[in-house]
């Protein structure tokens, strides 16, 4: 029975298949169904472009011919020449476990839905893939290849820690973000999957270390319909998944002045990412993943 | 709202409708469910500033809640209002209600033939007059029964009146004065009538007369000639019943002298008859009545007298506890020669007991055994009641040591300085020292003048001395004293003391018995006391006190009256019983002072407390049931008035009630604010 697009990526039934290579494959063929562009050029695009000379750059690559023209200093940045270095960073904290009442997956799955879909794409056109989970540190560094083998250890890899993980004591981007950094020795692309559930300006501070890397960066900020919403009603008794804190509260009572401070909060993220020139997709972990997949290529072709 | 009142179920329930919100709130918030959410960062951020905030704003709206629902109860309320019963604003037209009594009592010939009930239904007959309101009966026998007639015709009321016959329960007007008092606000415009022969037990007799004032017109339904008759106490003589000698047993009685035929007093020991008298009450209404027995059998005896015609004969028996036995024997260690008698440190002792055994005829109920520290050695001093130390050096140490063995089984022993002890002697003597549990100071006696200070009139022993009592003790002056140093001051308990510090007699318990130490002597050269009115009795209930292992201690009060009982730590059930045979366990869950009241009926109670037997006798002295009758008969008619006991009087009512309604709009208002206003986002109560 034929699907459309849109019920095949749809978490739900994404959730019922356990093997994670079928699950990629099935992602990004149902992407792209129905489109006109060629996918497979979602990674290849060629630029190369100026920009104003910093402080710190290396000499070698400023444009002086375009000196002698215009009397300004540009570096003349150039084109990957080689297969793009891709780095799937997901937030393996225990917030990501967190699922709402009516969600068929955790934002953790649907991390990995995504991570899986994207290592497919790149290890299909020869670019290299790796990956990095985190929470308080570097749980698991996977350098990116771009072998057939990798890409099975990848989507085994991601398969694999998409079970229930016990909470741990929280996530610290900034250090997670700076170690990953040294690890990454090429620019490249860095996708960043985490629910940035932390004060803004660690967030702030975590980005900033990934995208002055040169990297380009993308931020897929995964949250659940019950974070965004907070559909609770009863006085009930929350618990902190990273923590252990408990607190008690009527959330009818407080649903209003949460949903204020949480959006407030969602502009003060996007806003920073944004500075730092880097994408930003804020993903309902209810969405079906087509939709995030071609936001995603929209804008980079847009951005072309 | 007319029928809510202070003692009203409804007001009751209001009250308990104050609970509801905090139940709500309670409830409300229990625990529904538990959330294992990604991260409180928000929440807590969000609730952390206000949240001490808003719990004070909501404990206060909660409280505003609880206060307006008690407040608005409480303005709502109202006590009772006055019964004008005895006419006054009541027009003829009034409903008329008349309460009858119809306890078997009411079957009483009234003296012509008819009885008591058919009197009062013609009582009932001459109230009613042409044109009077609505008519309705109670009848009332041990509690008031619903309305028996209500009826507006007098013809068809008088009808049904007729068959309204006597019951067989026993009535009292306890049971209808607060029925009475707590339908008051029904009856608020009516006339009310209560008919009754207001015969009771005589120990319920002064619960009645402590309640003077009912709201209602009193008819006393009486005889011409009342069968009253009741026994008030039972005389025994103020010692030890001696075992095989014929004493004298005495009963005091009262009446109106209205009984016509003679009245049957007897006398039991135990549940056995020991004598009987008939009394002629018309020719002597008040008297005694006496009987002479030979008691043979030795003991604690409980000894009886009961009246066999009364109105209520299954009340009217007094009971008195006695001990049965060898006559006591004294003990007076004299070492010494005096040349004249009254050298002797017993001298006056000796005389007031002698004085009494003389007036008493041949009737010893002691015997003086005069014995010297030598001729004890070989001495059973176990056979003696008590031993008197007076002037005398310690006895040797062999024979202190038999004597501290034979008090811990009972008796006593007592300590009098004179002018030739030794208080060295006595602090030599380790066995003398721990028999006193202290020394005699050193020195000479002290030349000081003291008055003597009984450390509490409550004590068996200063009883008779209260105020108004037998002498005064207060006079005696004491001019010599050796004072006596305690070393185990918790043990040695002061009983009497010279001005406010100086002991002048110390108890001191040894197993069963005691130690009495006096630190001035009972002679004239020491003191006044011998010479003093106070001297005798205080010998008398010295000696009995002190002999009180065998003598219980009795304590008296009347019937109705709580029995306090101070009890001790380890103490936890009690076993007190009662008149007739009646027993309760009691539980004092560890209270020091616990009060029994299921003392109505008079009688002895009797209670075992830390090896010894405790009495109180409940008897009708202190409550003359006579005085029931002149309060509640038909002087008393007309008055009406609240009763202070079921429903105490609100001072100020109107200013009350108006305060209670503002602070209850105030309150109402504060809800209303709070619930337009939402004090702050986030608190829904």
């Amino acid at each position: 029975m034929p699907h459309s697009s849109a019920q095949c990526l749809d978490p739900r039934s994404l959730a019922l298949i356990a093997d994670y290579e079928l699950l990629a494959k099935r992602i990004v063929d149902g992407l792209f169904v129905g489109l006109h562009r060629g996918p497979r050029h979602a990674f290849s695009l060629e630029y190369s472009r100026h920009r104003p000379y910093e402080r710190g750059d290396p000499l070698k690559r400023i444009d002086w011919k375009l000196y002698g023209k215009t009397d300004h200093l540009y570096i003349r940045q150039y084109q990957e020449e080689t297969s793009l270095q891709a780095w799937m960073m997901l937030d393996a904290s225990a917030s990501m476990h967190f699922k709402g009442p009516a969600e068929a997956v955790t934002k953790w799955q649907y991390a990995t839905f995504l991570a899986a879909a994207f290592c497919h794409l790149l290890l299909e056109q020869n670019d290299s893939a790796g990956l990095i989970t985190f929470d308080e540190t570097l749980k698991r560094v996977i350098p990116p290849r771009g072998s057939r083998q990798h890409q099975n250890l990848l989507l085994k890899e991601l398969g694999q820690s998409s079970g229930p993980v016990k909470p741990c004591g929280g996530t610290h981007f900034e250090k997670t973000a700076a170690l990953a950094a040294a690890l990454m020795k090429r620019k490249g692309l860095i996708f960043y999957f985490s629910d940035l559930l932390a004060p803004a300006p660690e967030i702030e501070r975590a980005i900033h270390l990934l995208s002055s890397q040169g990297s380009e960066l993308y931020v897929f900020h995964i949250l659940s319909g019950a974070e965004l919403e907070f559909p609770y009603e009863k006085y009930s008794e929350f618990q902190d998944m990273e923590t252990g804190e408990v607190l008690r509260l009527d959330p009818a009572a407080y649903r209003q002045a949460y949903l204020r401070n949480f959006s407030a909060y969602l502009r003060d993220i996007k806003k920073f990412v944004e500075r730092r020139e880097a994408g930003y997709r804020l993903v309902d972990a209810r969405e079906p993943l087509n939709q995030v997949l071609l936001d995603f290529f929209e804008k980079r072709r847009l951005a072309a | 709202m007319s029928g809510l009142y202070f003692a009203s179920g409804w007001f009751l329930a209001a009250l308990a409708a104050a609970v509801l919100p905090l139940a709500m709130l309670f409830t409300k918030e229990a625990v529904r469910s538990k959330i294992r959410f990604s991260s409180l960062y928000f929440l807590q951020a969000m609730t952390r500033p206000a949240a001490r905030l808003l719990e004070w704003k909501r404990w206060l709206l909660l409280a505003a809640r609880v206060l307006f629902l008690i407040l608005a109860a409480l303005a709502f309320a109202r006590p009772f209002k006055r019964l004008d019963a005895g006419g006054g604003s009541l027009s003829p037209r009034s409903p008329l209600v008349f309460i009858l009594d119809t306890s078997a009592s009411m079957g009483y010939d009234a003296g012509d033939g008819r009885a008591l009930l058919d009197l009062a239904k013609e009582k009932i007959r001459l109230k009613l007059h042409a044109g009077q309101g609505p008519l309705t009966l109670y009848t009332a026998a041990d509690k008031v029964q619903p309305v028996v007639i209500r009826e507006k015709s007098a013809a068809v009321f008088l009808k049904k009146l007729a068959g309204v016959t006597v019951s067989d329960a026993a009535g009292s007007a306890l049971g209808i004065q607060p029925w009475l008092a707590e339908h008051a606000q029904e009856f608020n415009g009516s006339k009310v009538t209560w008919l009754s022969d207001f015969s009771t037990a005589p120990q319920d007799a002064h619960r009645i007369a402590a309640v003077r004032e009912v709201p209602a017109e009193i008819i006393a339904v009486r005889p011409a000639q009342f069968s009253n008759f009741y026994l008030k106490k039972i005389i025994l003589p103020p010692r030890p019943l001696i075992l095989g000698r014929e004493e004298e047993i005495q009963a005091v009685y009262a009446s109106r002298g209205e009984i016509r035929a003679p009245v049957a007093v007897a006398f039991f020991d135990g549940e056995s008859k020991i004598g009987e008298t008939v009394l002629d009450v018309r020719a002597q209404p008040s008297g005694t009545v006496k009987i002479r027995h030979r008691f043979e059998v030795p003991g604690l005896r409980k000894l009886s007298v009961q009246a066999e015609q009364d109105s209520l004969p299954a009340d009217n028996r007094l009971e008195e506890l006695s001990w049965v036995g060898d006559p006591l024997r004294l003990l007076f260690i004299q070492d010494r020669e005096f040349r004249y008698p009254f050298e002797s440190p017993y001298f006056y002792l000796s005389q007031v007991l002698e004085s009494s055994e003389a007036s008493t005829g041949s009737q010893a109920w002691f015997r003086i055994i005069r014995k010297s520290s030598a001729q004890l050695e070989e001495d059973d001093l176990a056979g003696y009641d008590m031993v008197f130390m007076a002037d005398t050096a310690p006895p040797p140490p062999k024979t202190l040591t038999r004597l501290r063995t034979s008090l811990k089984s009972g008796g006593s022993l007592v300590v009098i300085p004179g002018r030739h002890t030794d208080p060295g002697a006595y602090a030599a003597s380790l066995p003398m020292q721990q028999l006193l549990g202290g020394r005699f100071q050193e020195g000479e006696p002290q030349e000081e003048i003291h008055t003597l200070r009984p450390s509490s009139y409550e004590h068996p022993l200063f009883q008779i001395f209260k105020p108004r009592g037998r002498g005064r003790l207060e006079h005696v002056q004491v001019r010599r004293v050796l004072p006596f140093l305690s070393e185990t001051p918790a043990q040695n308990k002061v009983l009497l003391w010279l001005g406010e510090r100086t002991p002048c007699l110390i108890e001191r318990k040894i197993g069963e018995g005691q130690v009495f130490i006096w630190t001035t002597a009972l002679q004239t050269d020491w003191n006044d006391f011998p010479r003093d009115a106070a001297f005798v009795p205080f010998v008398f209930e010295f000696v009995k006190y002190a002999s009180r292992g065998r003598v219980l201690q009795t304590l008296r009060g009347v019937p109705g009256e709580a029995i306090v009982i101070n009890a001790a730590a380890e103490e936890k059930i009690l076993e007190m019983n009662g008149p007739g045979g009646a027993r309760w366990t009691l539980t004092p869950n560890l209270e020091r002072q616990f009060q029994f009241e299921e003392s109505g009926r008079a009688g002895i109670y009797s209670w075992r407390q830390a090896g010894r037997t405790f009495q109180k006798i409940l008897s009708m002295d202190a409550a003359e049931s006579v005085l029931v009758y002149p309060d509640l008969n038909t002087k008393a008619a007309g008055r009406a008035a609240l009763i202070p006991s079921v429903n105490p009087p609100v001072p100020q009512r109107h200013f009350f009630y108006t305060l209670c309604w503002l602070a209850a709009l105030a309150m109402a208002s504060l809800e209303t604010l709070a619930a337009a206003f939402q004090f702050r986002e986030g608190m829904r109560l």
